[in-house]
């Protein structure tokens, strides 16, 4: 089973309007894929597909090896979500509220009720209805339901809506442990990367409807973020040297002093041998790195 | 997951309680309303007689009408809150996402208010039966007696007649989900009842046997339909 979610070519149009068009998105066992995009992106549309509440135009969704059809319930059981944003029933007490979702899950496990409300900090709150909750707390309680019955897969759309800044942290630590403790593979959209990009080991850019890029966060701080800028005093030169003599292509010239060399194959202390060989002053050099808001603004950008 | 135990489900989201309560005091003030015209001539001309039309001077009349009025409006203000506003309040998509078959859990709500109102409704008739029958024997009734307690028959009309009336509401149900209103279910709810229960003049539609055949046909015909498409399409 090579991947727990993949999806095929989905599309979605509703009313002749395309909301979504050829996402393909392949998420692995046991890693926290952050699903990112402007609002309006088509995020939830994917996400409604992959919970199977609404059924694509075109393409398919896999959950772990199995093709969603309209009668796939028992895959249902080893997933955990929120759509949108959690709805309870608004005169039932949060406690009772998870107790339902136990009994609907068929999940009889003593303690896990008490269990999840510690975990999200609503011990104390458990008893009252959740009609007087806050937003917060009200997200808080979806995401102890989401993760109540121990699921494979979680599925969340932007969890951490109306959450404080303390409170998004802690969510960001109870699902790195969760991926870490019980492997449990997390799918989590967001539109803000600053949200995810600490804990997510994928992630995939949509805009428009349409997939940007799917990428691993390793790769990019390897490769595409990082590069090594140089101050010279003649950069024609410079770059003449760079390409020439050193065979390098991944560069750019910024400016009539700055350079950024993107391969980082070669070791600074040699690029700085070569071009002061050439004869060119090399004022500074040093290794450096974009920022990944940046990086993404550029991705989001280039679907426009 | 067995339909029982979705139907327990339901009433315990919905705080069956309250509708226990505002039944039984729905049933109360029926009977009242029912002892004041059968025994205290509340319906009857100053000369004494009772005014009523032709065919319904007979105690069943006001009984099955007001009753079944009154709990197919209650039936449709159930459903609406139980069905309409799960999927306008997005319960619903709490609902689909669970490893239960949908056509289940949208037939385990339909059960949940057809079985308490039957039930409701069969009982708040029984109730004010035997109660007339054994008040008539103190006090002469204004309406004629025209059953028998004693005969099975009696039983058998009086449940089938609840059957009917509560299956109908499924027709305001369907209007209210088409509309996606809550409102709009009650208020076909009160359109049935002047289609099937109201007299214009003497003519009244509320003794011909057919119609009701006609639209329990009719609703468990749309009952089918939204129940198996519901695998199909979105839940918006």
């Amino acid at each position: 089973m090579p991947y727990i979610i993949q999806t095929n070519k989905l599309t979605k149009s509703i009313g002749g309007r395309q909301l979504v068009t050829d996402i393909s998105l392949h998420v692995k066992k046991g890693e926290i894929y952050g699903f990112l995009g402007p609002n309006g992106a088509g995020k939830t549309t994917v996400m409604k597909m992959i919970t199977n509440l609404w059924k694509p135009t075109e393409g398919t969704v896999e959950i772990m090896g199995e093709q969603l059809r309209n009668d796939s319930y028992g895959i249902l059981k080893r997933m955990g979500s929120i759509i949108e944003f959690p709805v309870f029933y608004e005169g039932l007490s949060g406690e009772d509220n998870l107790k339902l979702h136990c009994e609907y899950m068929g999940f009889y496990q003593k303690g896990s009720v008490e269990n999840s409300l510690k975990l999200l900090d609503l011990t104390e709150a458990a008893k009252k209805p959740v009609k007087e909750y806050s937003l917060g707390m009200k997200q808080r309680l979806g995401i102890a339901r989401a993760i109540l019955s121990g699921p494979e897969l979680l599925v969340l759309d932007e969890p951490t809506n109306g959450l404080d800044p303390a409170g998004m942290k802690q969510i960001r630590e109870l699902l790195r442990r969760l991926k870490e403790e019980n492997e449990t593979t997390i799918f989590i959209s967001s539109h803000m990367l600053s949200e995810i990009e600490n804990i997510a080991d994928t992630v995939g850019v949509i805009s428009r409807g349409r997939m940007q890029r799917e990428v691993s966060m390793k790769d990019i701080a390897e490769k595409n973020l990082a590069f090594i800028e140089i101050s010279v005093n003649d950069v024609k030169r410079a770059a003449y040297i760079l390409a020439d003599r050193m065979n390098l292509q991944n560069f750019k010239v910024l400016d009539e002093h700055k350079i950024r060399v993107y391969d980082l194959s070669v070791p600074a202390g040699e690029l700085s041998k070569a071009l002061t060989l050439g004869k060119i002053e090399v004022e500074a050099i040093g290794r450096q790195s974009e920022s990944l808001e940046d990086y993404f603004m550029k991705v989001t950008e280039g679907g426009r | 997951m067995d339909l029982f135990k979705l139907i327990k489900l339901e009433y315990r989201k919905n705080n069956i309680g309250k509708y226990v309560r505002n039944a039984v005091i729905l049933a109360l003030l029926l009977a009242a309303f029912i002892f004041a015209l059968a025994f205290l001539g509340i319906a009857n001309d100053p000369d004494g007689k009772l005014d009523a039309a032709p065919g319904n001077n007979v105690l069943s009349a006001p009984v099955e009408m007001f009753t079944s009025m009154v709990f197919l409006i209650f039936t449709s203000v159930m459903l609406s809150t139980f069905i309409v506003s799960a999927y306008k309040n997005k319960t619903m998509i709490l609902m689909f996402s669970y490893p239960i078959k949908r056509q289940k859990i949208l037939a385990s709500q339909m059960l949940a208010v057809w079985i308490f109102n039957f039930a409701a409704l069969t009982l708040t008739k029984l109730i004010i039966y035997l109660c007339a029958a054994a008040v008539a024997h103190f006090r002469e009734p204004s309406f004629l007696l025209d059953y028998n307690i004693g005969s099975v028959s009696f039983y058998v009309q009086m449940i089938l007649k609840s059957a009917v009336i509560v299956s109908m509401s499924f027709i305001a149900l369907f209007i209210g989900l088409a509309m996606k209103s809550s409102k709009a279910t009650i208020v076909s709810s009160f359109l049935l009842v002047f289609l099937t229960q109201a007299n214009v003049g003497d003519y009244t539609m509320a003794d011909s046997a057919v119609l009701p055949v006609v639209l329990i046909v009719v609703s468990l015909g749309f009952a089918f339909l939204s129940v198996c498409s519901a695998e199909k399409k979105d839940l918006i």
